[in-house]
């Protein structure tokens, strides 16, 4: 295993950097990986020009998979392959780095939540079943058409992060128009889950059906050699807490006897547990 | 310890919160927003509808199905959008939109990097079997007018450089009836 106790307040700020790259790199106006897609495959939906983070919906496409009627918009437009085999498949290589490093949807709230004192927060862990209702709702998302009406839209977090990012940049359209459920998932999305959640990532705990492709292919591929993941050394571990506390997937269980469990259907590998760690307990590396 | 079958009902409860969450906004959806598809060169039914499986040849919106939160923050504001505007035929066009019977103070809009507001025309070519947005943002007088027809309009799509007329999508925000556009865009 690789090993390093990184100041939890660096590793935060390098997690700030690599979020502003996630702005650049996907958000309008920079949009820079959609604009190098469309580069690269000009016949794509990537290659119309309008790039934004709904060119390249991380949603849309993982809803597509059991609507066989949209199959053929998957094969057409390689940008949707990004949630469905990209971010997996970096998942099951190292993580979901991107969940921990560069997705600013995920983060805002997050961030935000660090000005709300602890007092004031839900915290889910304990009170209720995390991982059973995080699929839960990622099986409600993919089957929702033919239940109800799709979410997919309607109830988009980042939607509203493309809204504030342009409107930060100077095109405020996004925010003149108001839908009911636009208004209740930007609410839920930083008010309830974000603010006054503990670890401020309620939104990516229950309502992110990207996150959860990544952690479920990172979370099965965990026990096979060679793959890098988040883990807790038992020999040296001192059952402090302090990882337990700094995780905002609220992903780690410290059990003196039963030892230090890092939850790999939540853990999005931000490291803040491995920055935290006054033992250094607990490493990011391949599994020795 | 939570047994499996807690958390098979953990699951559950979730799903199900969700497919609550997508009863409600198929409910109010439509009515809060428009959604549709356009096609170029076409006529009738094939020109558009409410989304890409359900062309119907006309949009109709109807605005009374808002929801609560709408109706408090937003109750005179109406956006008509598509992102979807498609070139079905086998010629690379510069299209304009023509449209009709909208409010005068109707905003039309495009994120298209070659869209001319003045002209309502994407300059570009647009390629056979690509896609470009168009909307409109719509006001309506606070409260809303007593008529059962606020707007009997029409989008056309014409020939930016022949003034050909390619296509052409009515449109109908009514204030009573059945909303004929679901809540998705997309799917």
């Amino acid at each position: 295993m690789s090993s390093g106790a990184r100041p939890l307040t660096t590793n935060r700020l390098k997690r700030l950097g690599g979020y502003a790259l996630g702005l650049v790199l996907f958000y309008a106006p920079f949009a820079l990986f959609i604009k190098l897609v469309a580069m690269l495959t000009p016949a794509s939906p990537a290659g119309t020009s309008v790039s934004d983070v709904h060119t390249a919906c991380l949603r849309m496409p993982l809803g597509w998979l059991v609507q066989p009627w949209m199959w053929p918009s998957l094969g057409g437009s390689p940008i949707s392959w990004l949630p469905i085999l990209v971010l997996p498949l970096g998942a099951v290589l190292a993580g979901p780095l991107f969940c921990g490093w560069l997705c600013p949807a995920g983060a805002l709230p997050e961030y935000l939540g660090r000005l709300v004192p602890d007092r004031f927060k839900f915290d889910f862990k304990g009170r209720v079943e995390i991982v059973p209702l995080r699929y839960g709702f990622f099986v409600g998302f993919l089957f929702a058409p033919f239940v109800s009406t799709s979410i997919c839209c309607s109830f988009c977090n980042f939607t509203h992060m493309q809204n504030i990012v342009s409107a930060v940049t100077g095109d405020v359209s996004g925010l003149l128009f108001f839908t009911s459920m636009g208004v209740l998932a930007a609410t839920m999305w930083i008010v309830p889950l974000g603010l006054f959640t503990k670890g401020g990532r309620g939104w990516c705990l229950f309502l992110c059906p990207a996150g959860t492709t990544m952690a479920l292919s990172a979370a099965l591929t965990q026990r096979f050699g060679g793959l890098w993941r988040v883990r807790a050394e038992p020999r040296t571990c001192a059952h402090c807490g302090g990882c337990a506390d700094v995780c905002p997937m609220r992903a780690i269980d410290v059990d003196p006897e039963e030892g230090t469990r890092i939850e790999p259907h939540l853990c999005i590998s931000c490291l803040d547990c491995v920055s935290a760690c006054p033992s250094g307990s607990i490493k990011y590396g391949r599994k020795s | 310890m939570v047994s499996r079958t807690q958390k098979v009902l953990w699951g559950v409860v979730g799903a199900f919160l969700v497919f609550g969450l997508g009863a409600y906004g198929g409910k109010v959806g439509g009515s809060e927003r428009g959604s549709f598809t356009m096609n170029y060169p076409a006529q009738g039914k094939e020109c558009g509808g409410p989304s890409p499986r359900e062309l119907t040849g006309l949009v109709s919106i109807g605005v009374d199905g808002a929801g609560v939160i709408k109706r408090t923050l937003q109750p005179s504001e109406l956006e008509i959008t598509s992102h979807v505007v498609t070139n079905v035929g086998t010629t690379a066009r510069s299209i304009s939109f023509e449209t009709s019977g909208f409010p005068d103070n109707t905003q039309y809009h495009s994120r298209d990097t070659s869209w001319n507001p003045a002209t309502r025309t994407i300059e570009r070519l647009i390629p056979p079997g690509d896609s470009v947005d168009f909307g409109m943002n719509l006001s309506f007088p606070k409260p809303l007018p007593d008529e059962p027809v606020l707007v009997d309009g029409s989008v056309v799509i014409r020939d930016a450089r022949t003034n050909e007329r390619l296509s052409e999508l009515p449109i109908k925000v009514v204030r009573s009836g059945v909303a004929g556009v679901k809540g998705e865009c997309c799917e």
